[in-house]
């Protein structure tokens, strides 16, 4: 049996990024800002690996919307 | 056996698909076409479903038009090496990396001064005279001055690179009298005569134009054959021309047909960048693309079968109710987001920035004069393709 603690750590949302796909729409930081950056060299820079549980909406949208789908999010 | 006679070449279809769209929607998202061979996916769902998967749903398709184009060419005419449209990956991704660093956001970007410049050139040029014809004085001349630029080769035989365009897409997508199989034939030729010319240059005197990245990528350990350098030129004069015209046509027939709508951004130019994405979705330039299953499939709205080439209709997932209330209804206030227009996933248009910047400039230009131009014809005449949307001509006339 799994202890409640456990539970919560799989919980835990990752963000995941497939870079040979990825390039720099910045679709997933105008949905979701506080978890995405595309920098100046058109390169995406995840800023929440592990982003806060209230940012899940955000993200699922970002997911969904990402032209090139090289967005992952897990848990 | 089928109800729903989805003729894309038919002449009624052609003028107006989208009511046949909504019948497959409703009555057969996934049907098919016996004297084609096609399965057509109509439904939002399984539109992006297929989109997503390129390994169970290959681009090869594509490749077959341009073999059909060369077909026309010369019956037994094969085409020779790889195309961005055509390929799945890894082949797809060496040669999409290589390409799309002409292409990306900010690369892009700094192309806005010069094409609100070639914008307003051509806008007080038919100002002056007080009528044109849109898309020969317009939203041609626009995109393939852009995209030749982009390559670096002279803007000034834009009218052929039109032409050339013209011809291959008609006869990969249309179907050519003897008369235009002929002409095509003359283009392949001069096309294919021009790009070793374009290429030869530019391999012996490097610019910093995209055609010379792709002659550098060749000569470096990121491999472009010579035939896949031309091949690609060919894909970016056509995509290039093609759609951008399209959807800038395809946004003056809507906002001339939708009073409200045009009045409500001639007053809030701000909704621009909205209303483009609305036409995108309403009217989309490219209609469908087409794939080949690897493997069987079940797919939401039914099953696809190993071996089958599926016309994947754009066009119609982006009018389906279930994911755009209202989806017939044109809308520049609606949230279009999501639309499918450009495709998805790793053959997502290459030009997409691109796109809605011209779109977008070349809204702002045009919407403050519509309210004093009339169209002189009444009735739209449709490109030849079962591909792409859009008008061949639009006349407009000053009102007195």
């Amino acid at each position: 049996l799994k202890s409640s603690r456990n539970e919560e750590e799989v919980e835990q949302m990752k963000v995941f990024v497939d870079y040979d796909l990825c390039e720099a729409n910045a679709i997933c930081q105008r949905v979701c800002p506080e978890a995405f950056r595309v920098e100046e060299d058109d390169t995406l820079t995840v800023l929440q690996q592990e982003p806060d549980e209230s940012l899940r909406r955000k993200l699922k949208e970002a997911v969904r919307l990402c032209p090139r789908q090289a967005l992952k999010l897990e848990a | 056996m089928s109800q729903i006679a989805y003729d894309p070449f038919d002449p009624a279809t052609r003028e107006n698909p989208y009511p046949v769209y909504a019948r497959l929607r409703d009555e057969e998202p996934v049907h098919r076409v016996e004297g084609l061979g096609l399965a057509v996916v109509s439904r939002y769902a399984d539109v992006r479903a297929i989109l997503k998967d390129p390994r169970s749903f290959s681009s090869r398709a594509m490749r077959d038009l341009f073999s059909q184009s060369a077909k026309t060419v010369m019956e037994d005419a094969e085409l020779n090496g790889e195309t961005l449209i055509g390929t799945d990956p890894p082949v797809h991704t060496r040669l999409r990396k290589i390409v799309n660093r002409a292409f990306t956001p900010s690369r892009i970007a700094v192309l806005e001064p010069r094409i609100r410049e070639v914008t307003a050139d051509l806008v007080t040029r038919f100002e002056r005279r007080g009528e044109c014809e849109l898309l020969s004085d317009f939203a041609i001349p626009l995109p393939v001055t852009i995209i030749a630029e982009i390559l670096g080769v002279d803007p000034a035989r834009r009218e052929e690179f039109k032409r050339w365009s013209d011809d291959l897409l008609l006869a990969g997508t249309g179907r050519p009298t003897p008369e235009q199989a002929e002409r095509i034939r003359i283009s392949d030729e001069d096309l294919g005569a021009w790009i070793d010319e374009v290429v030869e240059a530019r391999r012996a005197e490097p610019r910093g134009d995209l055609i010379s990245a792709l002659v550098a990528a060749e000569a470096s350990e990121e491999v472009m054959t010579s035939e896949e350098i031309g091949n690609l030129i060919l894909i970016l004069l056509i995509a290039g021309n093609e759609t951008t015209t399209n959807l800038i046509a395809n946004a003056m027939l809507a906002l001339l047909a939708h009073p409200d709508q045009l009045a409500a951004v001639i007053r809030e130019p701000g909704l621009i960048p909205a209303a483009v994405e609305e036409i995108l979705r309403y009217d989309s330039p490219v209609q469908l693309t087409l794939r080949r299953a690897i493997r069987d499939v079940e797919l939401p709205g039914g099953k696809i079968r190993k071996d089958e080439t599926v016309a994947v209709l754009l066009a119609s997932a982006n009018r389906d109710e279930r994911q755009f209330e209202n989806g017939d209804v044109f809308d520049i206030t609606r949230n279009a987001q999501g639309h499918v227009a450009f495709g998805l996933g790793v053959h997502y248009c290459l030009g997409s920035h691109l796109a809605r910047l011209e779109g977008k400039i070349a809204l702002e230009a045009i919407v403050p004069e519509l309210p004093r131009l009339r169209r002189r014809d009444s009735k739209v005449e449709y490109v030849d393709s079962f591909l792409v949307r859009g008008p061949q001509r639009i006349e407009l006339s000053r009102v007195a």
